[in-house]
């Protein structure tokens, strides 16, 4: 069949992702330490069917070949790791990570996770779990005796206690950090485990070697930009449309060799 | 039979559907960053007989690329990188041969080593370049590549990206859609300027390639319109005859 409508409908297939992914943007752009998703274009295979610079006969060179491309595809897609903003919530489980890493998590079934969303909880065992109920990592145990907590830049839990002025340490928030956070793949849930693509989690401590830093009383907003998703919506849809003529072209052309035959 | 004037036109009819192909290629690469727009033309074949010429075929070609610049958009990602006025980056493809794109968005693998899209490594003045986990990037605008831990004063030297400038003429599009040069490699150019946090669209410009997808499907229509004319001729002549016969 002709070349053109399948050619046509690689770019109506890779917009078609393009706006799945805009979508998704838009509808978290409220959602936590969310990282917006882009979708990475490129150009399909191209098929030489001449060489330019080829014989045309015994004595003729072509002046120029013919090289027609497959289209385009979506070849990957990419979360843009821009900090969020960070908001006061007033909240003292409310830690924010300014800078690189993760916070380490504990899935239900035992695996670990990680995650920038630090809408912390309490459990009913002390314990700070995040908004799903998994255990923080290194978080420690906060008794029930304890009157207020405080997290510091480094991550580490502390807890007072009536009549006392002096903080009893908790734990330490474990973070991690990876070679290519762009790698990670999501879980849903603002949750992440690390793939070949990623590299391997290594653990340090907030401030040091590059770490960002804790921050307590804070969340961090989804790095969404509303009005740069809309212009990218437009422009998708747009490109979407100006495909779909080149396929109604083809079908025309199509119509009118199949008329022939009459 | 058929008059030979079909078979003409028919050509006509054909290079336009090929040509359509190459415009939807560009149309549907109309968001791809750093695409260059494939350029097409008709060229004329004559039919070189004993007898004198009288008739020429047509053939669909691409005589090459059309090489201006996209339009340049700020992302504030910074591994997003565009080249001001003319120039490419270096990218070494899996056989070890160097190649060229206008497509600056990188990103690195688990290793830390800088790559452009499909997984191909972005070429350096020394090799390629490797950004230590946790750093910020940033990027002068002759291309050195520079890495700063938070909270430190100290720029490292990542490495250089290797931007080139050579002669539109000498590079052959790959059938992976990166340029290349056969057989051999474009030098370093200094003068080449980059911006970081920014990233070149595609050069396609949808208007003119809608008005080209009008006129190769009317094109085509024409052409049809011919090859039905040739047929009625065909029809004319053999009702004439059967008539003769009766």
């Amino acid at each position: 069949m002709l070349r053109s409508l399948w050619i046509a409908k690689t770019g109506m297939d890779a917009q078609q992702t393009n706006l799945d992914l805009i979508s998704n943007n838009l509808a978290n752009s409220s959602t936590n330490a969310f990282k917006k998703i882009q979708a990475n274009f490129s150009d399909l295979l191209y098929t030489t069917f001449r060489a330019g610079g080829s014989n045309s006969n015994a004595q003729n060179l072509l002046p120029s070949g013919l090289q027609i491309g497959a289209g385009s595809a979506v070849t990957s897609t990419e979360r843009v790791n821009i900090q969020g903003p960070l908001v006061q919530t007033g909240n003292n489980l409310d830690v924010a990570i300014q800078g690189n890493g993760y916070f380490q998590i504990q899935l239900a079934d035992g695996t670990l996770a990680y995650t920038r969303n630090g809408a912390f909880s309490l459990s009913a065992t002390g314990q700070i779990v995040t908004n799903d109920g998994n255990v923080v990592s290194g978080a420690g145990v906060i008794p029930s005796t304890a009157t207020g907590i405080v997290i510091n830049v480094a991550g580490l839990v502390q807890y007072t206690t009536q009549g006392s002025t002096n903080l009893t340490q908790a734990g330490q928030l474990t973070m991690a950090s990876f070679a290519n956070p762009a790698g990670l793949q999501a879980l849903g849930n603002s949750n992440f485990v690390p793939t070949p693509a990623s590299g391997t989690a290594q653990t340090q401590i907030a401030g040091t070697n590059g770490m960002g830093t804790v921050n307590q009383y804070y969340l961090e907003q989804s790095n969404v930009n509303v009005a740069e998703e809309m212009v990218n919506l437009i422009a998708a849809q747009r490109a979407y449309e100006i495909n779909t003529r080149a396929v109604t072209a083809s079908d025309q052309i199509l119509q009118r060799i199949s008329n022939l035959g009459q | 039979m058929i008059n030979r004037f079909a078979y003409t036109s028919m050509t006509g009819a054909s290079s336009a559907t090929e040509q359509l192909a190459v415009t939807s290629n560009n149309l549907s690469n109309a968001l791809t960053p750093g695409f260059r727009e494939v350029m097409n033309a008709y060229r004329t074949v004559p039919i070189n007989g004993l007898g004198a010429d009288t008739r020429a075929f047509v053939a669909e070609t691409t005589p090459g690329t059309n090489f201006t610049t996209g339009q340049i958009e700020t992302t504030g990602n910074s591994y997003d990188m565009a080249i001001k006025g003319d120039g490419f980056f270096a990218v070494r493809k899996p056989d070890g041969s160097e190649a060229y794109t206008r497509a600056g968005r990188f990103y690195v693998n688990e290793n830390g080593v800088l790559q452009a899209g499909r997984g191909v490594p972005v070429v350096g003045t020394g090799g390629s370049i490797t950004i230590p986990p946790n750093t910020l990037v940033q990027v002068a605008e002759d291309g050195a590549v520079y890495t700063q831990l938070p909270g430190s004063q100290f720029l490292n030297q990542a490495g250089k990206l290797k931007l080139v400038n050579p002669n539109p003429k000498d590079l052959v599009r790959d059938e992976d859609g990166l340029f290349s040069i056969p057989g051999t490699q474009a030098a370093t150019d200094d003068k080449i300027r980059v911006v970081q946090g920014a990233i070149e669209l595609s050069n396609v410009n949808s208007a003119q390639a809608m008005v080209e997808v009008i006129s190769q499907n009317r094109l085509n229509e024409l052409n049809v319109r011919s090859i039905q004319a040739a047929d009625q001729n065909a029809r004319s002549a053999v009702s004439l005859l059967s008539l003769s016969k009766s």
